[in-house]
């Protein structure tokens, strides 16, 4: 994948590409670094082959149908055909909460500077920019805003538990 | 009335900074409009027929008279010297320049203001009523829960994208002054047998091209658990509704589609996941933030005025005016005043730079400085003791603003139309008024409390559909021509109009209106209201004399 922002305990390493690569769907002979589609590594556990551990999760897919194998996962790509299109904050939220899952979480597709600290706050931590944006120029929207008032899955606390007002 | 703290201050003002960096990136085309329109639209800003068209927020209508003040200089340095209230008590300046925006959120921020999701598909201004706070009718002061779920919606990360706009509306009193029924969540909060508040959660409301009236998803919510409560439905929305469709897109076709029983379940699935978690509220954080809506120290007055009851029996333009305009306050001795912004004298929901000074004078000289956007487009100076109503009247007469029509025919709600909007299909403001001008004010009285609502297209932003009489600018091969319902209610009855028959032209319109009010005239029992009437005749006997003399 190209454009890549991640942030580990608050360091950023901003990268042209990684090794990593999505795959449409399923295949024979899979390679390392290669992200399933959701519904086809769902398959491919219910087979008993559990071998690959990244999937990516469309915008109308469930996330909750991976509970019960969030474990056998170390990443997790959310796609964003449209940065309009705001059902991949609820999915990384559901991931995140109500799955606890701990691994590395990415944002790709319509992914622009501008929403990028919104999508850290639902617990995305890293980001495929898309193409033709200069991922240098789109980390300068990691930061966002110093307040914020409801608490989101990066900051679980509304803001009256985290400072006296 | 709520005052910013540090922390609230530091948010308006870093997005100020955030957006004026996104206009800069827009105008140098570093960013393309299609990535820049939902930032535009998030800070209240959209592209009208003419210009820009910037909606300022007003939090659940209340403002201060410093904050009038504010908008006054916007009006003159920005805009064209007026602004134009809406609806959900907001006010939207006609006139802007892009490049402009970003001066004008720091003024705004300079008075604790913004124009954070007026627009966008996100949760927009959370609403009351006018009245909140000194309502004799008021169970809890409503605007104390409006400020608590404005927090929570301002820049909630997760709910910036929903499918289409979604807007709160919270009542607390006998009679809703809210429009609660058309709203994406209403809230209408009560005391239990044990005075404990709760709520009842109304879901799906909506008016546009299929108009519905909210259906109760829950009865009894605890007030603490009232944002875990709004998460669920927002999550619910934003995972399951409709993208696919801009018209099938607000929350009220999803409850209808799945149905409110199943989209009930729904919710609280989600919400047994969420509650008791870290959205219920505390105690602490409800008294802090009810103790910035304290009232003002009142003093103890009588509640007849000896004054005040001579302007009234010598003075019959004053007597006028106070039988309209003078609404009961919850403090003896005290009223609250309804300014109408209407026909004839004015544009409904325009105010020039000159009457918001006065009217902030006005506050600051007799009524604790404080103000009030209701949702009829009107002003409300909430609280004037009564011995000073004929100084406050004698003021507005200079300005144009001591019209006595508040509740009557002319005091109709209405959208900017094709003046401005570039989504209307006909014009508003100019046929509004040839309806106002059809009544004397004698007849209007005689016609007494009836709500008139004219929207310029299907959107409904005049809210016609809830109007006891409401009218719907269509385009006929290029003439503007008016579809007219009846027998819409809003408040806690609230009922959608039904179409009386074939749309009328501009011209035939007044006629027509008359008729119709004729036909109430003719057909009331005593001091049975429009809606009563309608009620009790149903809608033939308006439909048969609606087109009287008039070419259809």
């Amino acid at each position: 994948m190209k454009n890549i922002i991640h942030i580990q305990s608050n360091d950023m390493t901003i990268s042209k590409a990684d090794d990593w690569a999505i795959l449409e769907k399923d295949c024979d002979s899979l390679e390392s670094h290669q992200i399933l589609p959701m519904k086809a590594w769902l398959a491919r556990v219910e087979r008993g082959d559990n071998t690959p551990t990244a999937v990516w999760v469309d915008v109308d897919d469930d996330p909750m149908e991976l509970k019960g194998d969030i474990d056998k996962l170390s990443f997790i790509c959310i796609f964003f055909a449209d940065f309009k299109d705001g059902r991949g904050y609820s999915t990384a939220y559901l991931l995140r909460k109500r799955l606890n899952y701990q691994g590395e979480l990415r944002a790709f597709g319509d992914v622009l500077r501008d929403q990028l600290s919104l999508m850290r706050q639902c617990g995305f931590d890293s980001f495929a920019i898309k193409e033709g944006k200069d991922p240098h120029d789109a980390a300068k929207g990691i930061k966002g805003l110093s307040v914020t008032y409801s608490g989101s899955v990066s900051q679980p606390n509304p803001l009256y538990k985290r400072v006296r007002r | 009335m709520y005052r910013y703290d540090e922390y609230d201050r530091a948010l308006v003002n870093e997005r100020v900074e955030e957006f004026r960096d996104q206009v800069a990136r827009r105008m140098s085309g570093e960013l393309t409009e299609d990535e820049f329109l939902p930032l535009r639209l998030q800070n209240g800003l959209y592209l009208q027929k003419h210009a820009y068209m910037m909606r300022v927020a007003i939090p659940y209508g209340a403002l201060s008279s410093d904050q009038m003040r504010g908008l006054a200089v916007i009006a003159n340095e920005f805009d064209r010297g007026y602004g134009h209230f809406t609806t959900r008590q907001n006010i939207q300046f006609n006139w802007i320049e892009l490049a402009d925006t970003p001066d004008i959120l720091a003024h705004l921020a300079s008075i604790d203001m913004h124009a954070i999701q007026t627009s966008g598909n996100c949760v927009r201004n959370v609403t009351t009523e006018a009245y909140a706070g000194v309502a004799p009718d008021e169970e809890y002061d409503p605007r104390i829960f409006a400020e608590i779920i404005r927090q929570w919606a301002t820049v909630n990360p997760e709910f910036l994208f929903l499918p289409r706009k979604f807007k709160i509306a919270v009542s607390s009193s006998k009679e809703d002054r809210a429009a609660v029924r058309m709203h994406d969540i209403g809230l209408y909060l009560y005391r239990d047998e044990e005075e404990i508040l709760r709520f009842q959660v109304m879901v799906g409301g909506g008016l546009g091209r299929t108009p519905f009236l909210n259906k109760a998803v829950k009865e009894d919510l605890h007030w603490s658990e009232v944002l875990s409560y709004i998460e669920a439905v927002l999550r619910v929305f934003n995972r399951y509704g409709r993208r696919d469709n801009k018209y099938k897109a607000r929350i009220k076709i999803l409850v209808n589609s799945l149905g409110v029983d199943a989209f009930r379940e729904e919710v609280e699935a989600e919400w047994l996941q969420i509650r008791e978690g870290f959205s219920t509220l505390t105690d602490d954080e409800l008294s802090r933030v009810a103790s910035q809506f304290l009232s003002p120290l009142y003093k103890t007055l009588d509640d007849t005025d000896l004054r005040y009851g001579n302007h009234i029996a010598s003075n019959d333009e004053f007597a006028s005016w106070v039988s309209r305009s003078v609404k009961p306050h919850k403090v003896s001795g005290y009223a609250s005043v309804a300014i109408s912004t209407k026909f004839p004298t004015n544009t409904p929901g325009d105010l020039n730079a000159e009457q918001m000074q006065r009217i902030a004078d006005l506050a600051d000289l007799y009524g604790f400085g404080v103000i009030r956007i209701a949702h009829e487009q009107n002003v409300v100076l909430p609280d004037i003791p009564k011995k000073y109503l004929f100084n406050v009247w004698s003021s507005l007469c200079e300005v144009g603003l001591a019209l006595p029509n508040v509740g009557l025919v002319s005091d109709m709600i209405v959208c900017p139309g094709a003046s401005y909007c570039s989504l209307a299909t006909a014009h508003s403001f100019p046929v509004a008024k040839k309806v106002a001008e059809a009544y004397s004010i004698e007849e209007q009285l005689e016609v007494g409390d009836i709500s008139i609502n004219l929207s310029g297209c299907i959107n409904a932003c005049a809210h016609h559909h809830i109007g006891n009489i409401g009218i719907l600018g269509l385009n006929k091969s290029g003439e503007d021509y008016y579809q007219i319902t009846i027998g819409g209610a809003q408040g806690k009855d609230s009922q959608i109009g039904k179409v009386i028959g074939p749309a009328v032209s501009e011209d035939a319109l007044p006629r027509v209106v008359k008729n119709i009010t004729n036909a109430y005239l003719a057909n009331r029992d005593d001091s049975e209201t429009f809606h009563e009437t309608f009620l009790r005749i149903g809608l033939e006997p308006f439909k048969l004399a609606a087109y009287e003399s008039v070419g259809a």
